[in-house]
């Protein structure tokens, strides 16, 4: 409930006459006289007197717009990828006004980037899936071709076997490469064996890429999740495994999934260099922070304990009963 | 698993008795427990991440992380408990903190108000309303006795 007070206007001109009838009062019951030309005992009363009230003044008026210097602060700091932040309405003028139009709008904005932000992911899932396709069926077949034709080669022209078996090397690199690209591209694995099994290919491949021991703790019995949700998590592991190869310098990463009550947790943990204050937020964060929003999940990327960079992702499963209905 | 709670502490007596309440409670429902520390100060909420950090930001910074992990380390939890520190607006960032964390409850303390000193006054707490949906358990002051909170009070959302 808002209580009621006075408005800005009001309050500044209180202040002003207040602090003017003040002076009139004093230089009514004072003895304090000004002759011309003034005396110096006289100017330094008027001095003073000047700096008191210029000091009461700037110190009632800074009370006045201390409200509306917080509330300018609230509002540079509210970011929409972070939901639920509103601000109390406590009273009933202009700034009381102004802040409950500002929570109408983020109401509004809210909703309209998230509308937003499920189709730009959809669509990007949906051109990764038809990239991953056009990889595997078109440059695959054409590489496997390649392939036959240099076999054929090579048994016509035994004389340069040597280059054909390294144009061969080459050409069976390059399918290897597009079969990866291909099933980080569509983890088909997520939609055939689930998050777990998806889970320990990515960070399998992961370590045969970068180098970088991983340790895996999956918990035997997690609860359902929707196939948005499973998604979620398996684009912020990938996401976070990228940016240890990138960034991390680790020696080790240490991946985990725990269930909680109508909830699973993924862990991603490296002993890397970290970070020091607050992370960049750019692209891959960004994008992290979006999925998970997306799908109602809590994210934290923060400082290890060991001192590298923990990625939490908090998200919720589906209820029992319409488990049950999807079983049925 | 079975929930978080996030415990708002500071170097101050209710700030330690947030975190006895928190200990306790964590402990005795099984709860993740987040020790969360803002130092409070003016600076563009945006300068860290844009890697625009001040100089006496950082030492903010670094003062926070130094403060968590003496309190952890006083209260025996450094193994434990995690920690997260910030700067800048303490309402504003132990909830953003809050969200990061999916926390169930959020754990603040308070001093004596009113005649007695039977009530209780969170500044805290009244900012911590308008910037998170979590519930927050204030934990009064010390008796004096025992050096543990007698009894909590709940903000209910």
């Amino acid at each position: 409930m808002a209580k009621r007070t006075w408005s800005v206007y009001r309050r500044v001109f209180a202040v002003n006459v207040g602090l003017l009838g003040v002076a009139a009062v004093l230089l009514v019951v004072t003895p304090v006289t000004i002759s011309a030309p003034i005396e110096l005992e006289q100017a330094v009363i008027v001095g003073v007197g000047l700096l008191v009230m210029v000091a009461a003044d700037a110190w009632l008026l800074k009370r006045a717009v201390t409200p509306l210097e917080q509330l300018a602060q609230r509002m540079e700091a509210v970011d929409l990828l972070r939901r639920g932040q509103r601000l109390e309405v406590r009273r009933s003028d202009e700034i009381g006004r102004v802040i409950g139009s500002f929570n109408r709008m983020l109401d509004r904005l809210e909703s309209e980037r998230h509308e937003s932000a499920r189709r730009v992911l959809a669509a990007q899932e949906a051109e990764r899936i038809g990239i991953a396709r056009d990889l595997h069926d078109e440059v695959g077949q054409v590489l496997t071709g390649v392939l036959l034709e240099l076999n054929v080669i090579a048994d016509t022209a035994p004389e340069h076997r040597k280059a054909i078996d390294d144009a061969k090397q080459a050409v069976r690199s390059a399918l290897d490469e597009v079969r990866r690209i291909s099933s980080e591209l569509r983890p088909e694995m997520l939609e055939h064996l689930g998050l777990v099994s998806a889970l320990t290919e990515l960070s399998r491949s992961f370590q045969r890429a970068s180098g970088v021991e991983v340790e895996r703790r999956f918990e035997t019995s997690l609860p359902t999740l929707s196939d948005d949700t499973e998604l979620a998590v398996y684009r912020v592991a990938q996401e976070s495994l990228t940016n240890i190869a990138r960034h991390a310098q680790a020696r080790t990463v240490t991946i985990g999934l725990e269930s909680g009550p109508g909830r699973v947790v993924l862990r991603v943990v490296d002993d890397g260099r970290g970070f020091s204050g607050t992370p960049e937020e750019h692209g891959g964060l960004r994008s992290m922070r979006e999925r998970s929003l997306l799908v109602g999940g809590a994210l934290a990327i923060k400082q290890a304990a060991g001192g590298g960079v923990e990625v939490r992702l908090e998200v919720p499963a589906v209820p029992a009963g319409e488990h049950a209905e999807l079983v049925r | 698993m079975r929930g978080t709670m996030i415990c708002g502490v500071a170097d101050s007596d209710e700030g330690r008795t947030a975190v006895e309440l928190g200990i306790e409670l964590s402990r005795r429902l099984g709860l993740r427990l987040v020790l969360a520390h803002v130092a409070q100060g003016f600076y563009p909420h945006d300068a860290a991440q844009d890697g625009r950090e001040s100089v006496a930001m950082k030492g903010d910074r670094i003062e926070a992380e130094r403060l968590l992990l003496t309190l952890a380390e006083e209260y025996g939890i450094a193994e434990t408990a995690e920690r997260r520190s910030s700067v800048g607006d303490r309402a504003a960032l132990l909830g953003q903190i809050a969200a990061e964390e999916a926390a169930d409850v959020i754990v603040v303390g308070s001093r004596a108000r009113g005649w007695r000193g039977r009530g209780l006054r969170s500044s805290l707490a009244e900012e911590l309303k308008a910037t998170t949906p979590v519930p927050i358990l204030i934990a009064p002051p010390s008796s004096g006795r025992n050096g543990k909170p007698e009894a909590a009070d709940v903000m209910q959302r």
